[in-house]
């Protein structure tokens, strides 16, 4: 996993320079790899508020998780 | 591919995470009602049908699966990873799902399976002139400049001026094609 950041620096002003940052490192050897548990988190459904966890969803059927942002 | 997919008990689900690219016209995120906010109306502009989700404001999940903006995991119902990718890209996200859909069945007939390791590098569409002209579009001209900044500094000056120039014909197409017009 990536060293842990406040949330001013996760949700950085401005675009890093670094396009090499250590998350690419972090997706790469940090994050899990196939065949290994995956990580659990709560979240929060944005359209009903309920909050579950990541482990609730995956119990139910296999998992398809699509990261992203507007920009 | 989610409603195609429903039937087989395959969850399609989408995670809002930060603004990759913040600008003037779309702030960072400083606030969970922020979070929230983006979230949404990034359903809205997008359309899309799958539920979706926000971690915390430290981004705790984002940070467990590695941090990268465009990526696509598939976690298995024992909770195992059994996909992941950099990108998202719909051609091998469908293969995945094929490939655990014919493991259920071949398990179902009642045969032996075993897991075995692939790596597999595919290549992707790059528009970047179109990237870049979102970029314009949506968080403003400052996202523009730091991600040519960002080029510059990480891969070089030519990798720069490849952006500078995507950016030139961006603004282009844009006055050719004023916006609302198209």
């Amino acid at each position: 996993m990536d060293e842990v950041s406040t949330a001013e620096e996760y949700n950085y002003r401005n675009f890093p320079l670094d396009l090499d940052m250590s998350s690419f490192q972090g997706f790469r050897d940090g994050a899990p790899k196939p065949g290994q548990p995956a990580p659990d988190g709560e979240l929060t459904n944005t359209a009903t508020g309920e909050r579950v966890n990541l482990s609730d969803l995956w119990r139910r059927g296999h998992l398809v998780i699509e990261f992203g942002s507007i920009t | 591919m989610a409603k195609e997919f429903a039937e087989d008990e395959v969850q399609f689900i989408f995670l809002y995470t930060r603004e990759a690219h913040p600008g003037d016209n779309k702030l960072h995120i400083s606030s969970m009602e922020q979070k929230l906010q983006h979230a949404r109306d990034f359903v809205e502009m997008w359309k899309i049908d799958r539920p979706m989700y926000v971690d915390d404001l430290e981004g705790t999940i984002h940070h467990a699966y590695g941090l990268l903006p465009n990526m696509t995991w598939i976690i298995n119902s024992a909770g195992r990873i059994v996909y992941k990718a950099d990108w998202t890209d719909h051609r091998t996200i469908r293969a995945a799902v094929e490939q655990l859909i014919s493991e259920r069945d071949l398990r179902r007939a009642g045969a032996r399976i075993t897991p075995y390791n692939i790596e597999w590098q595919p290549n992707r569409e790059n528009p970047v002139v179109e990237f870049v002209a979102g970029l314009y579009d949506v968080p403003g001209e400052r996202a523009v400049e730091e991600f040519i900044a960002a080029h510059r500094t990480t891969n070089g000056d030519a990798a720069g001026e490849m952006v500078q120039k995507a950016a030139e014909e961006a603004l282009r197409l844009r006055r050719a094609t004023p916006a609302g017009d198209d």
